[in-house]
Protein backbone atom coordinates (compact mmCIF):
# COMPACT_ATOMS: atom_id res chain seq x y z
CA UNK A 1 0.00 0.00 0.00
CA UNK A 2 1.05 3.61 -0.93
CA UNK A 3 0.28 4.30 2.81
CA UNK A 4 3.17 1.82 3.93
CA UNK A 5 5.37 2.52 1.21
CA UNK A 6 5.70 6.19 1.25
CA UNK A 7 6.05 8.60 4.11
CA UNK A 8 4.63 12.21 4.36
CA UNK A 9 8.03 13.47 4.72
CA UNK A 10 9.51 11.68 1.57
CA UNK A 11 7.42 13.63 -0.74
CA UNK A 12 9.75 16.88 -1.89
CA UNK A 13 9.16 19.78 -4.33
CA UNK A 14 12.05 20.81 -5.92
CA UNK A 15 12.88 23.73 -7.84
CA UNK A 16 15.42 22.23 -10.38
CA UNK A 17 18.37 20.06 -9.94
CA UNK A 18 21.70 20.45 -11.83
CA UNK A 19 21.45 17.55 -13.77
CA UNK A 20 20.30 13.81 -13.77
CA UNK A 21 23.00 12.70 -11.47
CA UNK A 22 21.52 14.86 -9.27
CA UNK A 23 17.62 14.37 -10.02
CA UNK A 24 18.90 10.49 -8.91
CA UNK A 25 20.80 11.56 -5.84
CA UNK A 26 18.31 13.56 -4.87
CA UNK A 27 14.85 11.48 -5.84
CA UNK A 28 16.96 8.45 -3.52
CA UNK A 29 18.05 10.49 -0.64
CA UNK A 30 15.17 9.78 1.26
CA UNK A 31 15.16 6.17 0.99
CA UNK A 32 19.24 6.04 1.74
CA UNK A 33 18.46 8.42 4.86
CA UNK A 34 15.71 5.63 6.12
CA UNK A 35 17.79 2.90 5.92
CA UNK A 36 16.07 1.41 2.66
CA UNK A 37 19.04 1.17 0.45
CA UNK A 38 22.80 1.41 0.97
CA UNK A 39 24.02 4.86 -0.55
CA UNK A 40 25.63 3.20 -3.29
CA UNK A 41 22.12 2.12 -4.60
CA UNK A 42 22.29 5.74 -7.03
CA UNK A 43 25.66 5.30 -7.76
CA UNK A 44 24.93 1.96 -8.92
CA UNK A 45 21.71 3.29 -11.02
CA UNK A 46 24.02 5.72 -12.55
CA UNK A 47 26.27 3.53 -14.14
CA UNK A 48 23.76 1.40 -15.25
CA UNK A 49 22.15 4.92 -17.08
CA UNK A 50 25.51 5.32 -18.52
CA UNK A 51 25.56 2.00 -19.92
CA UNK A 52 22.19 1.71 -21.05
CA UNK A 53 20.14 4.45 -21.06
CA UNK A 54 17.62 6.10 -18.61
CA UNK A 55 15.76 2.88 -18.58
CA UNK A 56 13.32 4.29 -16.09
CA UNK A 57 12.17 7.35 -18.28
CA UNK A 58 8.27 5.61 -18.45
CA UNK A 59 6.64 8.51 -20.62
CA UNK A 60 6.49 12.56 -20.45
CA UNK A 61 7.14 13.64 -17.08
CA UNK A 62 7.76 10.24 -15.64
CA UNK A 63 10.79 8.88 -14.21
CA UNK A 64 10.43 5.33 -12.03
CA UNK A 65 13.99 5.79 -10.73
CA UNK A 66 14.85 1.77 -9.40
CA UNK A 67 17.47 -0.76 -9.80
CA UNK A 68 18.33 -4.04 -9.23
CA UNK A 69 17.52 -5.87 -5.40
CA UNK A 70 21.30 -7.03 -5.45
CA UNK A 71 22.34 -2.79 -6.47
CA UNK A 72 21.71 -2.34 -2.61
CA UNK A 73 18.03 -2.23 -1.77
CA UNK A 74 17.74 -3.15 2.25
CA UNK A 75 13.90 -2.75 1.91
CA UNK A 76 10.95 -2.00 -0.12
CA UNK A 77 9.89 1.75 0.14
CA UNK A 78 8.85 4.79 -2.12
CA UNK A 79 10.10 8.69 -2.30
CA UNK A 80 8.67 11.11 -4.75
CA UNK A 81 10.35 14.09 -5.93
CA UNK A 82 9.02 16.62 -7.95
CA UNK A 83 11.07 19.50 -9.68
CA UNK A 84 9.61 22.23 -11.66
CA UNK A 85 11.76 22.86 -14.02
CA UNK A 86 11.96 19.54 -16.43
CA UNK A 87 14.92 17.88 -16.08
CA UNK A 88 16.10 15.34 -18.69
CA UNK A 89 18.08 11.80 -18.68
CA UNK A 90 19.23 12.09 -22.03
CA UNK A 91 20.15 13.93 -25.33
CA UNK A 92 16.64 12.03 -26.77
CA UNK A 93 14.43 11.35 -23.78
CA UNK A 94 11.40 12.91 -22.05
CA UNK A 95 12.13 15.89 -19.97
CA UNK A 96 10.39 14.56 -16.92
CA UNK A 97 9.33 16.58 -13.50
CA UNK A 98 7.87 13.70 -11.26
CA UNK A 99 10.84 11.34 -9.97
CA UNK A 100 9.38 8.43 -8.05
CA UNK A 101 12.64 6.35 -6.79
CA UNK A 102 11.47 3.24 -6.04
CA UNK A 103 13.36 0.39 -3.53
CA UNK A 104 11.63 -3.05 -4.30
CA UNK A 105 13.14 -6.35 -3.04
CA UNK A 106 12.23 -9.00 -5.46
CA UNK A 107 9.93 -9.00 -9.11
CA UNK A 108 6.34 -8.58 -7.26
CA UNK A 109 6.32 -7.63 -3.82
CA UNK A 110 5.37 -3.95 -4.82
CA UNK A 111 2.41 -5.06 -7.12
CA UNK A 112 -0.41 -3.33 -4.87
CA UNK A 113 1.89 -0.39 -5.31
CA UNK A 114 2.89 -0.57 -9.07
CA UNK A 115 -1.13 -1.13 -9.94
CA UNK A 116 -2.03 2.51 -8.33
CA UNK A 117 1.58 4.05 -10.31
CA UNK A 118 0.51 2.37 -13.49
CA UNK A 119 -3.25 3.82 -13.07
CA UNK A 120 -1.44 7.06 -12.90
CA UNK A 121 1.54 6.71 -15.57
CA UNK A 122 -1.66 6.04 -17.76
CA UNK A 123 -3.54 9.06 -17.14
CA UNK A 124 -1.93 12.21 -18.29
CA UNK A 125 -4.07 14.74 -16.44
CA UNK A 126 -3.39 13.11 -13.38
CA UNK A 127 0.04 13.24 -13.91
CA UNK A 128 0.33 16.85 -14.27
CA UNK A 129 -2.05 17.33 -11.53
CA UNK A 130 0.83 15.90 -9.06
CA UNK A 131 3.68 17.79 -10.96
CA UNK A 132 2.09 21.22 -10.76
CA UNK A 133 0.20 20.73 -7.56
CA UNK A 134 1.17 23.17 -4.97
CA UNK A 135 2.28 21.45 -1.91
CA UNK A 136 4.21 18.25 -1.04
CA UNK A 137 0.81 17.37 1.70
CA UNK A 138 -1.42 17.83 -1.98
CA UNK A 139 1.05 15.58 -3.87
CA UNK A 140 0.95 12.81 -0.85
CA UNK A 141 -3.54 13.37 -0.45
CA UNK A 142 -3.26 12.75 -4.50
CA UNK A 143 -1.20 9.30 -4.38
CA UNK A 144 -3.19 8.50 -1.53
CA UNK A 145 -6.67 9.17 -3.05
CA UNK A 146 -5.39 7.32 -6.88
CA UNK A 147 -4.75 4.29 -4.27
CA UNK A 148 -8.41 4.37 -2.77
CA UNK A 149 -9.98 4.84 -6.23
CA UNK A 150 -8.04 1.55 -7.62
CA UNK A 151 -9.49 -0.03 -4.55
CA UNK A 152 -12.72 0.72 -5.34
CA UNK A 153 -12.33 -0.25 -9.05
CA UNK A 154 -10.90 -3.55 -7.47
CA UNK A 155 -14.13 -4.27 -4.77
CA UNK B 1 -3.02 -19.19 -23.68
CA UNK B 2 -1.21 -16.26 -25.33
CA UNK B 3 1.83 -15.25 -23.10
CA UNK B 4 3.13 -11.62 -23.36
CA UNK B 5 6.64 -10.48 -21.38
CA UNK B 6 7.74 -7.75 -20.79
CA UNK B 7 11.24 -6.70 -20.48
CA UNK B 8 13.22 -4.02 -18.71
CA UNK B 9 17.04 -3.92 -17.35
CA UNK B 10 16.27 -5.06 -13.46
CA UNK B 11 12.67 -6.77 -14.08
CA UNK B 12 10.65 -5.19 -11.34
CA UNK B 13 10.18 -1.00 -12.12
CA UNK B 14 9.63 -0.40 -16.04
CA UNK B 15 9.17 -3.57 -17.52
CA UNK B 16 6.25 -4.46 -14.29
CA UNK B 17 4.44 -0.54 -15.61
CA UNK B 18 4.48 -1.95 -18.99
CA UNK B 19 2.66 -5.00 -17.85
CA UNK B 20 0.13 -3.28 -16.39
CA UNK B 21 -0.55 -0.67 -19.78
CA UNK B 22 -0.46 -3.76 -21.83
CA UNK B 23 -2.78 -5.33 -19.40
CA UNK B 24 -5.05 -2.45 -20.07
CA UNK B 25 -4.90 -2.38 -23.95
CA UNK B 26 -5.78 -6.33 -23.89
CA UNK B 27 -8.36 -5.56 -21.85
CA UNK B 28 -9.97 -3.23 -23.96
CA UNK B 29 -9.33 -5.22 -27.25
CA UNK B 30 -11.10 -8.21 -25.34
CA UNK B 31 -7.87 -10.36 -25.76
CA UNK B 32 -6.97 -13.09 -22.52
CA UNK B 33 -3.32 -13.53 -22.16
CA UNK B 34 -0.98 -14.19 -19.27
CA UNK B 35 1.91 -11.38 -18.44
CA UNK B 36 4.89 -11.42 -16.94
CA UNK B 37 7.62 -9.07 -16.09
CA UNK B 38 11.32 -10.08 -16.01
CA UNK B 39 14.99 -8.68 -17.09
CA UNK B 40 17.26 -9.10 -19.91
CA UNK B 41 19.50 -11.27 -18.72
CA UNK B 42 15.98 -13.90 -18.12
CA UNK B 43 14.38 -13.46 -21.60
CA UNK B 44 16.33 -16.31 -22.94
CA UNK B 45 15.14 -18.83 -20.95
CA UNK B 46 11.40 -17.83 -20.83
CA UNK B 47 8.58 -18.58 -22.60
CA UNK B 48 6.42 -16.05 -24.34
CA UNK B 49 4.97 -15.35 -27.60
CA UNK B 50 5.24 -11.83 -27.86
CA UNK B 51 8.16 -9.52 -26.04
CA UNK B 52 7.29 -6.02 -25.49
CA UNK B 53 10.63 -3.14 -24.44
CA UNK B 54 11.59 0.14 -24.18
CA UNK B 55 14.00 1.04 -27.19
CA UNK B 56 16.88 1.54 -25.10
CA UNK B 57 16.74 -2.38 -25.33
CA UNK B 58 16.30 -3.01 -28.88
CA UNK B 59 20.14 -3.27 -29.60
CA UNK B 60 21.09 -5.71 -26.34
CA UNK B 61 18.26 -7.78 -27.92
CA UNK B 62 20.14 -8.16 -30.82
CA UNK B 63 22.12 -10.05 -28.28
CA UNK B 64 20.60 -12.89 -27.16
CA UNK B 65 18.78 -15.88 -28.66
CA UNK B 66 14.49 -15.39 -28.33
CA UNK B 67 11.71 -16.74 -30.53
CA UNK B 68 9.00 -14.60 -30.88
CA UNK B 69 8.10 -11.28 -32.25
CA UNK B 70 9.46 -8.42 -29.97
CA UNK B 71 8.52 -4.85 -29.71
CA UNK B 72 10.06 -1.69 -28.94
CA UNK B 73 8.25 0.90 -27.29
CA UNK B 74 9.22 4.81 -27.16
CA UNK B 75 6.56 5.42 -23.88
CA UNK B 76 6.77 2.22 -21.76
CA UNK B 77 3.36 3.25 -20.40
CA UNK B 78 2.05 4.52 -23.28
CA UNK B 79 -1.63 3.35 -23.89
CA UNK B 80 -1.68 4.49 -27.79
CA UNK B 81 1.46 3.44 -28.67
CA UNK B 82 1.16 -0.06 -26.90
CA UNK B 83 -1.76 -0.67 -29.07
CA UNK B 84 -0.84 0.68 -32.38
CA UNK B 85 2.16 -1.59 -32.19
CA UNK B 86 0.59 -4.43 -30.26
CA UNK B 87 -2.43 -4.82 -32.73
CA UNK B 88 -0.94 -5.74 -36.14
CA UNK B 89 1.29 -8.58 -33.86
CA UNK B 90 -1.84 -10.07 -32.07
CA UNK B 91 -3.03 -10.12 -35.80
CA UNK B 92 0.04 -12.20 -37.51
CA UNK B 93 -0.89 -14.47 -34.57
CA UNK B 94 -4.44 -14.95 -35.57
CA UNK B 95 -5.69 -13.58 -32.42
CA UNK B 96 -7.55 -10.73 -33.17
Amino acid sequence: MISEMLKRENVIILDRVKDWKQAIYVSLEPLVRGGYVESRYAEEIIRSTEEIGPYYVLTEDIALIHGRPEQGVIKKQLAVTVVREPVQFSEDSFPVRLLIALAATDANSHLDVMQVLAAIFLDESKIREIAEAESEEKIYNLLLTAEKERRKEVC
Amino acid sequence: MLNILTVCGAGLGSSFACQMSVEAVLKELGVEAKLDHTDISSVSGQKADIILSGRNFEKQFERITYDCPAIFLDRLVDKNEIREKLTPVLKDLGIL
